[in-house]
């Protein structure tokens, strides 16, 4: 068990080295660098160099990254510490994250555990829905409640669609829930819990449960677990990669959307900080699942 | 008399109501870095236009007017400028403005281990001479035509400063201090910068300025609308239907100099052939490439119709595709039925284009379409700020470039036309275009240098190292409720002081 842990953290380690190294990489190879992007980049490139750091051998940048000296912000926001840019962010899409995975683990799993199955236009409206990818999802939900905004007239110009970082439920909502459904998320979810659930309740240690009398939910939910517990592990990074342009769509100023615009901006210190920290929570939450499925498995071969 | 006095009272609280809303606007991208040393984008120059003053500033004519000169004399030989600053301006932190503050800014902008991206600016200047608390001289390297229009830059607190030598991570980039309008209140980590009006300013009607990043233009228009922004800078051609047809709207139309062009690299054999540069103006009928863009103007050459160096007497490069073939077949090319074929390849046009220029994919769209009927491929490819400007700025690594090019009230096309010129991305060279380009430059005599730089036109026009495309109407959108709007065309907030919200 202990030897088995010691390998997923040892994975999740490497994961981390592998996407800062890789991120450094594609930052390399992309065209032009940060200083490339100022008017006189002619004048200004030795004297910049030297003062950001750009002139550093590729190992020393992708070591600093890696032991935590994430550096100071070259192009968003020059001088500014890259944690101090992006940890709000960064909080910000981890509760969206986070939010937008409950959601979707607790529909898919009602759905899978209810002994009543959706009327089939439900299912073939879920999934006609859920085949539209994240961003398309996000953008229709925006025109739609603009033009809903536009056809109350006047009236309507409450300012619904306030701007970035203005307080907004309707928004954050409207993420949680495009996050959720788009890109096939929930209708997957959904299919692969309900075929798990179907194939316990069919098992013989369920009917020879049921008739020593004891309730489903002392076995479903352990066998369940691991179920939800290898969903999310998949799920996870997904949803992180759709969050980001959920933050683009949907002017909400998290991390995705900063890494997207350090990115753009050839932030080298911006997108490799951001690139480890995502790398780091998609490769401990998957250790962390694999742990717990490993565990959970384990309670039932015990039982 | 009590009436006259409830009068007198609504009447205050309806000028105080007339300002107490700040104005709200929205930008593409927040500025990095708000410090004129190092201004990267228009964003950044918008806000500081704002937040500092320089010692000219544009009148409402567009004319170079005084602003924190009280009096100023050119010498005959237009060598040195002598001037005398207000005594009435103070710094948003109290401190009075001295002649030491306009050394600083110039010895800063000079400064290499500074590396100002505003060097050049000042590269003219030769020297700075304190006189006096509040009076300078300055020398330039040569004679200036009219040294106050290059006098614009904005002038920094040298007190806030150690030395000349300035870091682009200096805390005054998030905290800077001016002499302007408005003052800086909060820069916010969404990218937010509010400001609130200079209490020691005069007349700013405005109880503040916000700016707010909105990266998607459709958005922009959007708030404006739903009245969650009071500002567009500029208005995309797509949504200026829908502002045009809102109550709450009004467009502003202002000129810009600005112009679209095809840039054909001339370090490729197939450019580097006169005729063949040709052969593409000759292909491409340009006004059917506007007409779905936007309202605006053709051009001959490299300036606004409405410049002074525009030579009207330049005609246009007629859309006559037969002659574009002739060339065609007389180079060796022949038609296949689909594409024109030259040793067994078909004539393929490389199409480089920003892929955040405005409206620049239905451009390539339509191009693609003209040329594939007249048997020319276009292949188009869209890459990022970065990309481009390490392609095309740095390795000339491009066929064929769709861009524009901004310039200021001073027009000076010598770095874009001129064999030595350090944006001459195409590699155009030409002896006569050369000789004008720097005659214009040492002219001291208005005239004169008019008629080089519409010779200088004419020149380059023959040439075609590029084709020359057209010029955009840009309008900015402001809501009803803000009041004495005048947009500057290239600055944007000049005369925002007079602005008011309702």
């Amino acid at each position: 068990m202990i030897a088995r842990a010691t390998g997923h953290l040892l994975q999740a380690a490497l994961t981390v080295v592998l996407a800062v190294a890789g991120m450094q990489l594609l930052l390399l190879a992309a065209p032009g660098d940060p200083i490339d992007l100022l008017p006189n980049a002619d004048q200004v490139r030795d004297v910049l160099q030297a003062q950001w750091g750009l002139d550093r051998a590729l190992h020393e940048r992708i070591l600093a990254t890696l032991t935590g000296d994430l550096g100071v912000s070259l192009s968003l926001r020059p001088g500014q510490p890259v944690w101090e840019l992006v940890h709000r962010p960064l909080l910000r899409t981890g509760l969206l994250w986070l939010s937008g995975g409950t959601l979707l683990a607790a529909l898919a799993t009602l759905g899978a555990v209810s002994r009543r199955r959706l009327p089939r236009a439900a299912v073939w409206s879920l999934g006609a829905l859920g085949t539209v990818p994240v961003f398309l999802l996000a953008h229709l939900a925006v025109g739609g409640f603009n033009d809903a905004a536009v056809a109350l007239g006047d009236a309507g110009r409450h300012g619904w669609f306030p701007l970035p970082l203005n307080p907004s439920p309707l928004r954050t909502a409207l993420a949680i829930a495009v996050l959720a459904i788009g890109s096939a998320a929930l209708s997957d979810a959904y299919g692969s819990l309900r075929q798990r659930v179907d194939q316990l309740r069919d098992s013989p240690f369920a009917l020879a449960a049921a008739s020593r009398g004891e309730s489903e939910w002392s076995w479903l939910w352990r066998h369940l677990g691991v179920a939800i517990a290898e969903l999310v592990a998949t799920r996870g990074p997904a949803l992180l990669g759709a969050l980001v342009i959920a933050e683009k769509v949907l002017l909400l100023r998290g991390a995705g959307s900063v890494l997207w615009d350090a990115a753009v901006a050839r932030d080298y210190p911006v997108a490799l900080g951001l690139t480890a920290v995502f790398a780091l929570s998609v490769a401990l939450l998957r250790a962390g699942t694999d742990i717990a499925a490993d565990a959970l498995s384990r309670g039932q071969a015990d039982t | 008399m009590p009436s006259l006095r409830s009068l007198c009272l609504g009447l205050t609280l309806a000028a105080s109501t007339a300002s107490a809303t700040p104005l709200r606007y929205a930008e593409d991208s927040a500025p990095g870095i708000i410090n004129p040393l190092f201004t990267t984008n228009m964003t950044e120059a918008r806000v500081q236009e704002l937040i500092f003053d320089g010692l000219f500033t544009d009148g409402r004519d567009l004319q170079p007017t005084p602003r924190l000169l009280a009096n100023y004399s050119v010498s005959e030989d237009r060598t040195q400028l002598t001037g005398e600053l207000r005594s009435d301006v103070q710094w948003h932190d109290g401190n009075p403005l001295t002649a030491d503050d306009v050394a600083f800014t110039i010895a800063a902008m000079k400064d290499p281990q500074t590396a100002s991206t505003e060097a050049a600016r000042v590269r003219f200047i030769e020297s700075v001479e304190v006189t006096g608390p509040r009076t300078f001289r300055l020398h330039f390297d040569q004679p200036q035509l009219a040294p106050e229009a290059r006098l614009n830059f904005k002038i920094l607190p040298a007190h806030l400063f150690t030395s000349t030598t300035v870091s682009r991570a200096d805390p005054f980039r998030q905290s800077p201090v001016g002499t302007g309008p408005f003052r800086m209140h909060a820069f916010g980590e969404d990218g937010s910068v509010i400001l609130r009006a200079n209490d020691n300013a005069q007349g700013v009607d405005l109880e503040g300025v916000t700016l707010r990043e909105v990266a998607d233009k459709s958005y922009q228009a959007q708030l404006l609308v739903y009245q969650s922004i009071e500002a567009l800078v500029r208005v995309v051609p797509r949504d200026l239907a829908t502002l045009e047809s809102d109550r709450g709207v009004e467009l502003y139309p202002y000129q810009t100099n600005s112009w679209w062009y095809l840039g054909m690299n001339q370090q490729h054999e197939r450019w580097a052939d006169p005729e063949m540069r040709q052969m593409l103006a000759l292909m491409i009928n340009v006004d059917e490439l506007l007409r779905p863009i936007g309202t605006g103007d053709t051009i001959t050459g490299p300036f606004v119709r409405s410049s002074p160096f525009y030579n009207h007497d330049v005609t246009k490069v007629p859309h006559d595709p037969d002659t574009a073939r002739t060339t065609l077949a007389s180079k060796g090319y022949t038609f296949d039925g689909t594409w024109w074929v030259k040793d067994g390849e078909p004539l393929t046009v490389r199409l480089l284009v920003q892929d955040d220029q405005e409206v620049g994919q239905d451009v390539v769209i339509a191009m693609q379409g003209q040329l594939q009927r007249y048997g020319v491929r276009l292949e188009p490819q869209f890459i990022d700020e970065a990309s481009w400007k390490s392609r095309v700025w740095q390795e000339r690594d491009f066929d064929v470039l769709l861009s524009q090019w901004t310039f200021d009230r001073n027009e000076d096309i010598y770095d874009q036309f001129h064999s030595q010129g350090s944006r001459n991305f195409t590699g155009y060279a030409s002896e006569q275009t050369d000789t004008l380009l720097d005659q214009a430059r040492q002219s001291v005599d208005p005239q004169e240098k008019r008629s080089l730089l519409q010779q200088a036109h004419a020149s380059i026009a023959a040439d075609q190292p590029v084709v020359f495309l057209w010029t955009l109407d840009s309008y900015a959108a402001v809501s009803v409720r803000v009041k004495n709007v005048q947009v500057h065309p290239f600055y944007f907030f000049t005369w925002a002081a007079d602005w008011s919200v309702e």
